[in-house]
């Protein structure tokens, strides 16, 4: 059976079709919800988030175009905004959410859902081989959201130097990436 | 080119730009091939970060509550006509009051449930004023009594705020709701913002009838935006963890 594309499903979105918003969902769910989860360490909170983009996706005709890149790095990028929104909301309203005992089930493991396990693992050490500041600062940055100033601040690093700090790290990690085998090149 | 502008863009890439800012870098982004391209480079970048990310598996009911709150929004395109419905009902002042306080895992039903009870007002009416009668009677002052929108349209409910000496007590009372299986409750949620705090549990009886008297005993002023009640796994749900039946603003 051939597997319709992101490009051709979200197309099918455009003209209200729900199968193939489930489909996008089946397909991303679980990657979009660890994505939140990574940055917001909050399950309800990355439920939220999850939800909020697929509402983007349903509501808001013409969100996504080919020129944006590929589909999977927009709707990362897109979970991403909405987890970092929610992140600097919940710590302005020092929202206190209880969480601990939340049910998992393991849900049923689709052959359309998209997995990244093997990119993780090459990625994970990849990251190992950043000193502990580059880490930090690509958490900072990338996982937190932090403004410059803020990186700044907290590194005790001259402003001007912040995102020079961020981009050899990051040209860092990718080299090493790829290297490992990673998709990049 | 603007040195001062360029140097916004990380921040600009973050989100963290005010909304005007955020235009005045947007028209400078449009003139300045440096920042588009450099823009370009951080997407590339950090793009394959996000598969960093730790395996998570996704609540159980997650999908259900997601794509139900999403088809329940409407339609691309139908939003305007949910805003002119819901204005009778409030829903817009309650927004505009709280804009900073998006509820995602409510608005949504109670957008959609409040759609629905248009439907269903006139004969939850009847019940309703019969009950308050018998409330009043013997408890005394009915402080607040709303009818809870249901997604399911056989069932109904009511809540009532009723104050009693000092005490404020919660009433719930839902008729025709479905059954539970196992250890399966719902539970009754009072809304304060984002905050969701318990306010009872209850199983219906063999014909869906439920009801609970709940005494809300939570320290401190509290101003309730909401009630609402959910489905839940077990009984000890801390913050829910089911799919919303039924819901008001209160």
């Amino acid at each position: 059976m051939g597997r319709i594309s992101d490009n051709e499903l979200y197309q099918l979105v455009q003209e209200e079709n729900k199968e193939a918003l489930e489909q996008l969902y089946d397909r991303y769910e679980k990657l979009l919800f660890s994505f939140s989860y990574k940055i917001l360490k909050q399950k309800e909170l990355s439920e939220e988030a999850v939800q909020d983009v697929f509402m983007k996706l349903w509501r808001k005709k013409g969100i996504y175009a080919e020129h944006k890149g590929k589909f999977s790095s927009w709707l990362l990028t897109v979970t991403r905004n909405v987890c970092i929104d929610l992140l600097r909301k919940q710590t302005k309203n020092q929202v206190e959410l209880m969480e601990k005992d939340m049910d998992i089930e393991r849900t049923e493991s689709l052959e359309e859902t998209v997995t990244w396990n093997e990119e993780r693992k090459v990625l994970k050490e990849a990251v190992n081989q950043l000193t502990i500041e580059q880490q930090e600062i690509v958490d900072l940055f990338y996982f937190k959201g932090y403004s410059q100033a803020d990186i700044a601040d907290k590194q005790k690093l001259p402003l001007g130097t912040v995102k020079g700090r961020i981009r050899l790290a990051l040209k860092h990690l990718r080299n090493t990436y790829s290297k490992g085998g990673g998709k990049f090149g | 080119m603007d040195k001062k502008m360029c140097d916004q863009l990380l921040d600009y890439y973050n989100g963290i730009l005010s909304v005007e800012e955020k235009t005045a870098f947007e028209s400078h982004l449009k003139e300045c091939l440096a920042c588009q391209e450099e823009l370009a480079e951080w997407n590339e970048l950090t793009e394959e970060l996000p598969y960093l990310s730790d395996e998570i598996e996704p609540p159980a009911g997650m999908k259900d509550r997601i794509l139900t709150n999403v088809f329940e929004s409407g339609q691309p395109g139908e939003r305007e006509e949910i805003n002119r419905l819901a204005i009778p009902l409030d829903i817009d002042s309650v927004k505009s009051e709280k804009p900073k306080k998006k509820n995602g895992w409510l608005s949504g039903l109670l957008a959609a449930g409040l759609l629905l009870s248009l439907g269903t007002n006139a004969y939850l009416y009847v019940q309703n004023e019969k009950n308050e009668q018998v409330i009043e009677d013997q408890i005394g002052k009915t402080y607040k009594s709303v009818q809870l929108a249901s997604e399911n349209a056989d069932s109904a409910g009511m809540a009532s705020m009723i104050q009693e000496n000092e005490k404020m007590n919660l009433v719930v009372q839902t008729h025709s709701m479905s059954q539970v299986k196992g250890k399966e409750v719902y539970q009754v949620w009072l809304i304060e913002g984002d905050k969701k705090y318990r306010a009872g549990t209850f199983i219906p009886d063999e014909k869906g009838n439920g009801a609970v008297v709940f005494p809300v005993t939570y320290p401190g002023e509290h101003k309730w935006d909401a009630v609402a009640i959910s489905h839940e796994p077990t009984k000890d749900s801390k913050q829910p963890k089911g799919t919303i039946v039924m819901a008001s603003n209160l």
